[in-house]
């Protein structure tokens, strides 16, 4: 149960810019990637949510439509934005898991 | 009705500049989730959801001056009108108020505004035993809501006065209908007073009685008297809920001016100041009828009673909703103005 809540609380935006590294990908790509990568199953009212919010700040950009379709891919910002946060994110776990292995867990 | 229609239905909740711009792809992601497996139920949910935060936090809104200074209105609508729908409502429930000793003495029942806070025992003809703690919460959490009010109704004459110049400046020389429309309120103020007169006119010029009978009426007219008493309050409750369509339709409507929305803005964020206030004073409001209810106590003190005091849940649930329309709103007037003004007009 605990787990489930902790993998709820996992931020959408990151998902999404992660799994757009893999390449363009169209909405139900993105989808499907992200429940593979995350086990999380976005819904299409949340994905274009998230998708609207990162295309207004510039962190992807829409590519155009093939058979009802629309692609989209990282663009150079929302990289390194990326990189930002993983790095805090692998520091972070890094630390956590250290401090785990001292705890004997 | 099926799934097709469902997702249409969800998906014509959305604003228009999103429709056009992702309806489309979002409806072939919905349809290729179906034919996956996922409940169709299930994504229809999940669409609703995304368009309460689309129109929440408008994020990818084009930035034109038409589609924000629309934006800014609407805000400004949702951060007042509800609230102002609310007051008078919860004035009536609130307001309208008796004191009874636990003996069974009434010594005051009528609005308690605007009759002196905790003087109440100079109305009885005897001196009044004390209050209950519940019932001194009451009282307070009572003089809170009328002073708030008080506040509400300044900021609404205000914000209304604005609003009418706001219709003018965006209707010059033309529209007269629109213009006639902003007045509406006074309209109801004026139609309500002059009912109200009438009414007295045929209101008894006194009372006849004998020991032991009941007090006969000396002249006017009842049935005149209750008739133009029931229009002027069919008028003020019916010309209030008028007022509040018609400032709603003409925001919707007419573009205003930056200094306009700015107005605007301020007198959203007054309200929603006075929402949280009164939502308070609601809370603790009902907190002393509830003591008072549960209290067991011995003697006599003085409890307050009020005409419906089962419709307090409801009320709080109305509060709440008005006070998060009202702080939102005037969160995303504020953003609005600042956009609107960045992009000129």
């Amino acid at each position: 149960m605990a787990s489930k809540r902790l993998a709820r609380t996992q931020d959408p935006t990151i998902l999404v810019l992660t799994s757009l590294t893999g390449g363009p990908k169209h909405g139900y790509a993105l989808i499907k990637d992200i429940e593979a990568m995350s086990g999380t199953s976005f819904g299409p009212g949340t994905l274009y949510g998230v998708l609207a919010r990162l295309e207004e700040e510039g962190l992807v950009e829409p590519l155009p439509e093939v058979d009802r379709r629309r692609p989209y891919r990282i663009t150079g910002l929302g990289a390194r934005v990326l990189r930002e946060r993983l790095e805090v994110t692998v520091k972070v776990a890094a630390l956590g898991l250290e401090r785990l292995r001292g705890l004997g867990a | 009705m099926n799934a097709d229609r469902w997702f249409d239905v969800a998906l014509r909740g959305y604003p228009a500049w999103w429709q056009e711009r992702y309806a489309g792809e979002v409806r072939t992601v919905a349809d290729d989730l179906r034919t996956a497996g996922r409940s169709p139920a299930r994504i229809v949910v999940d669409l609703v959801v995304g368009m309460v935060r689309v129109r929440r936090s408008a994020f990818g809104m084009p930035r034109t001056y038409r589609l924000w200074n629309s934006r800014t209105r609407q805000s400004v609508a949702t951060a007042t009108l509800p609230f102002v729908l609310l007051t008078p409502f919860v004035l009536a429930g609130v307001g309208f108020t008796g004191l009874r000793a636990r003996g069974g003495t009434v010594f005051y029942s009528g609005f308690l505004f605007p009759r002196g806070l905790m003087r109440f025992e100079r109305t009885g003809p005897l001196p009044a035993p004390p209050l209950t703690p519940a019932a001194t919460l009451i009282f307070w959490s009572e003089g809170a809501i009328l002073l708030v009010s008080l506040l509400t109704l300044f900021t609404i004459v205000y914000g209304w006065g604005n609003f009418v110049a706001a219709v003018r400046n965006a209707t010059p020389g033309r529209s007269r209908w629109a213009r006639a429309l902003g007045w509406t309120p006074a309209l109801v103020v004026v139609a309500f007073i002059a009912l109200s007169a009438l009414a007295t006119r045929f209101a008894p010029h006194g009372w006849r009685g004998v020991v032991g009978h009941p007090s006969r009426p000396i002249g006017g007219n009842p049935a005149l008297l209750r008739l133009f008493h029931d229009l002027a309050q069919v008028a003020l409750v019916g010309g209030w809920l008028l007022s509040v369509a018609a400032v709603a339709a003409l925001a919707r409507r007419y573009e205003m001016t930056p200094f306009d929305l700015s107005v605007g803005a301020r007198v959203s964020s007054i309200m929603a100041v006075l929402a949280v206030l009164l939502g308070l004073a609601l809370g603790a409001w009902g907190t002393g009828v509830y003591l008072q209810a549960h209290q067991a106590g011995r003697g006599t003190f003085t409890i307050v009673e009020f005409g419906h005091p089962s419709l307090w849940p409801l009320s709080a649930a109305a509060a709440v909703l008005a006070c998060t329309l009202s702080v939102s709103g005037a969160a995303r007037a504020r953003r609005g103005y600042r956009i609107v003004a960045e992009l000129g007009g």
